[in-house]
């Protein structure tokens, strides 16, 4: 009857319009190979190949490595500072990897204020010792482990809190001793979740720009850009988009699989925290190293790093141009998380309301923006966009006799789009997320109460909504603030963002004035933390 | 004028599953209708149709005189006259006690909004706390809330549903109190979807028992308890023993093939005269309010009978006791 409606008109259309850059880019898979395609594949497509895979396992490895560790130590044990290490170790993700990355360079470079400080106390020259230079692949994956392993401590450590306490009791009462829980009971029943967070640090690594093209590692998004801006093939640079967003869905799917009907999320029923068990001496000792290292590699050196260098730098950089591009990527940042926040709340209240397979799918769908990497996204978006544009300027040639110009490409639009098709999926959680906490006869009781729907939406769902909404809005602005290769692509001319101003200090050799604009993106980060933590203590 | 309820050969499938079928009952104005039946038989179907929840069924229900819901007819939930109680309220957390109440009154002006706010608080008793949360309610203050809220703008039919779940057992017999009394006054048409016989027996006015997708049985709670047409509604409302043919036949009472005889555990009673009929015992476990004690007839081994009693001091398992079998309470139902 009323099944089909406007919302879900507008539903659908938004959704094929935000899958529209991932359907473009695949169709390039089809597209017959060109001359320089020919030459890409002859010489640096093994490289893009060989350097992303490798980058995916050291990533995978390390993190796993260190998430997995600091999740359990914090779990089981109680040792000194443990309850500050809870949140600590999160703290790494306030820094986007590719400011770290700078910050690493202009610390353990040939020329870096450390390898310098050490030289100088040694009394050494660079050509006098075994010096191994950060900036290689390998620099890059310790750099976005140290950023990255995050997601894997946060996911395996929820896991392990929320199921594990009875199986570990069962496993004492049995006489199994701590190394064997370790093994033989946490380490399997953990393997979901430690797989799940792992996915998601490879994924964002394959899609990094910051890191690996400062330290100049070829890798598949590096390629986007070299061959799009250097050798001005949009044809190729969609090709090589195409095959990394198929990879990318292959990891998706291959995490899907392995999860299967395995849960490793908590069911909220029977909660009982896990009985810690009190450190003592050395082990004491060694588990406060094993917490404090990641803690302080990921985040305390570079963040101290960086206060330092925005102490002797800031004069010199914040002036008005700079308040200028201050108040440009707010603007930019608040419009955009504003407008992605409410299409997110669209799509998951209309899949509530009509509750049909299609609008779950399309949520579903919209969803899987995320974990295409920003360069592809960006890369689909002025595809369309120049379609479209070159389609009106025909157009109105033909009819009209003059040009209109550019109508969407090359605008604040256009990187307005892209953040929505890379970001709605944030939103879309947190509204699933806080509608599952609302019950659906809420739902039926203002329909029998007799109220209309829009006042069931306005005095029901926006009020009991109101986290979710806050949730979303800052999760979205966070990410936006931090995002690099995307808006360094769609960008109009002359438009720039803290994180495009921060790389391209970067870019011409300034890394300490960098600091400036990276220091307001963490600021921003640490703030947009901190209200997210009590705004969910108020949930 | 309210004229009541009528649901008449309704129907329902939830894609090729069926769930209801051949559904016909009427409540009048202060009339207590019961659809009793096991968890997951589609008896909140039948309330969220008549709400207007569900709109596809077959078969017709009328309101008022008014047919709102059939094959070709669905009028609007607005214009349906129901009140709808959910088994967990659903009331809404972010509004205290008063604006939950005047929730659907916002088209009514302030000052008569307020009035008749006031005048619902002080009738369900409830003014004390017309500032509270919702979470600082207890179970039975939440109830009155939910039902003053729907009765904020007069309905003529009340659909409750399994109203009483959520209260501990003090509670739940005050509350059936006072909902029979609030019914009755209001002359409200109140549908209850339960599947709590003793709930059902002790509200009621009429039952409706569903089985097999149907309504089986349609009575006041005396007719059902006392002529269950079938072995499974004399089952659900009680716990029954049937009783070996041979030994009813001793008592000359005459029934055919197709008939079982049954007794209640409740007609039966241990007896100290040792004319009456003897059995061995099995069985004594303790129940808190009494024993329960599984006996077999000394002449007919293979029949076990469950029986309760008071006193412990001579219940052995093996021992023999004797047992007063009503007659009259024996009841033959078809198969």
């Amino acid at each position: 009857m009323n099944r089909f409606s406007k919302l879900t008109i507008s539903s659908v259309f938004l959704a094929l319009l935000i899958c529209i850059p991932a359907i473009i880019i695949l169709s390039y898979i089809f597209t017959p190979s060109s001359e320089i395609w020919v030459h890409l594949k002859a010489t640096v497509l093994k490289d893009y190949i060989y350097n992303s895979l490798y980058i995916m396992f050291g990533v995978g490895v390390m993190t796993t490595a260190i998430g997995f560790t600091t999740a359990y130590i914090t779990t089981m044990y109680k040792f000194s500072f443990s309850n500050i290490f809870h949140y600590a170790l999160i703290l790494p993700f306030a820094i986007p990897t590719y400011i770290v990355a700078f910050i690493y360079a202009g610390m353990f470079d040939m020329t870096g204020s450390v390898t310098t400080f050490l030289l100088k106390l040694f009394g050494k020259k660079i050509n006098e010792i075994d010096f191994y230079d950060i900036m290689s692949i390998e620099g890059a994956i310790i750099v976005m482990s140290l950023v990255l392993y995050p997601y894997v401590y946060l996911i395996t450590k929820t896991y392990l809190r929320a199921e594990s306490a009875s199986i570990i009791d069962a496993s004492k009462t049995m006489g199994l001793s701590s190394w064997q829980i370790f093994y033989k009971v946490v380490l399997p029943i953990s393997r979901p979740a430690i797989v799940a967070g792992a996915i998601l640090a490879v994924m964002e690594a394959v899609s990094d720009f910051g890191v690996v093209d400062y330290y100049g590692v070829s890798t598949f998004v590096t390629g986007i850009f070299r061959t799009w801006f250097g050798m001005g093939s949009v044809e190729d640079a969609s090709k090589l988009a195409a095959m990394l967003m198929s990879f990318i869905f292959l990891l998706i799917f291959l995490e899907r699989f392995q999860r299967r009907n395995k849960k490793y999320k908590s069911s909220g029923k029977d909660y009982r925290p896990i009985s810690k068990i009190q450190l003592k001496g050395t082990k004491n000792i060694l588990a406060f190293i094993a917490c404090f290292l990641p803690f302080f590699f990921g985040f305390l050196l570079p963040f101290i790093q960086m206060c330092f260098w925005f102490s002797i730098s800031y004069e010199e950089i914040i002036d008005e141009d700079f308040f200028t591009l201050l108040s440009q990527t707010l603007s930019i940042a608040i419009g955009s998380s504003a407008l992605i926040t409410a299409l997110a709340l669209l799509f998951v209240y209309n899949a509530r309301r009509v509750k049909t397979k299609m609008t779950d799918n399309i949520a579903q769908v919209a969803k899987l923006g995320y974990s295409i990497p920003g360069a592809v996204i960006a890369v689909g978006i002025l595809t369309a966009f120049s379609f479209f544009d070159n389609t009106i300027i025909y157009f109105f040639e033909t009819y009209f006799g003059f040009n209109p110009g550019l109508i969407v490409g090359g605008t604040v639009t256009a990187v307005v789009f892209g953040y929505s098709v890379r970001f709605i999926a944030i939103a879309i959680n947190n509204y699933e997320s806080g509608f599952s906490k609302i019950p659906t006869t809420y739902d039926d009781a203002a329909k029998t109460l007799q109220v209309g729907e829009k006042r069931a939406f306005t005095s029901v769902f926006a009020p009991l909504l109101k986290n979710a909404t806050f949730a979303a809005f800052i999760m979205v602005f966070i990410e936006i603030i931090k995002e690099l290769p995307l808006t360094m692509i769609l960008r109009p001319f002359n438009f720039d963002t803290l994180a495009v101003r921060s790389y391209e200090l970067t870019q011409q050799g300034q890394i300490v004035e960098s600091s400036v604009p990276s220091m307001f993106i963490v600021f921003l980060g640490i703030m947009s933390v901190l209200l997210l933590a009590k705004n969910m203590s108020k949930d | 004028m309210s004229c009541g309820l009528s649901v008449r050969k309704f129907g329902i499938s939830f894609g090729d599953t069926e769930i209801l079928r051949d559904i016909s009952f009427d409540v009048k104005p202060g009339e207590i209708v019961t659809i009793l039946g096991p968890s997951g038989c589609g008896k909140s179907t039948i309330l969220r149709s008549i709400a207007g929840l569900e709109n596809t069924h077959k078969g017709e229900i009328v309101i008022n005189d008014l047919c709102v819901s059939s094959s070709s007819t669905y009028v609007n939930i607005e214009k349906r006259k129901s009140g709808y109680i959910f088994q967990d309220y659903a009331l809404f957390p972010h509004l205290n006690v008063e604006e939950n109440i005047g929730f659907a009154l916002f088209k009514m002006p302030k000052k008569k909004r307020k009035a008749r706010v006031l005048e619902l608080l002080e009738q369900f008793d409830i003014v004390g706390h017309r500032h509270k949360q919702i979470h600082e309610l207890s179970g039975g203050q939440q109830q009155r809330v939910a039902i003053a809220r729907v009765i904020a703008y007069n309905p003529s039919v009340l659909l409750l549903d399994e109203p009483f779940s959520n209260l501990d057992t003090i509670l739940r017999n005050k509350t059936k109190i006072w909902l029979k009394k609030i019914i009755k006054e209001l002359q409200l048409s109140a549908i209850l979807v339960t599947h709590d016989q003793k709930e059902a027996l002790s509200v009621s006015d009429k039952i409706g028992i569903i089985h097999n997708k149907k309504i089986i049985q349609f009575g006041t709670p005396e007719e059902i308890f006392n002529k269950p047409k079938n072995l499974y509604v004399a089952k659900f409302l009680g716990d029954i023993n049937k009783l070996p043919h041979a030994f009813v036949k001793s008592l000359n009472i005459n029934f055919s093939e197709d008939q079982i005889p049954i007794i209640r555990i409740n007609d039966t009673n241990i007896t100290s005269k040792n004319n009456e009929h003897e059995l061995i015992i099995h069985d004594v476990s303790y129940c808190g309010d009494y024993y329960e004690v599984t006996a077999s007839f000394k002449d007919y081994p293979e029949s076990l009978i469950s029986t309760r009693t008071h006193a412990s001091n001579y219940l052995q398992v093996g021992s023999k006791i004797f047992l007063d079998i009503n007659k009259e309470k024996i009841l033959l139902i078809n198969k």
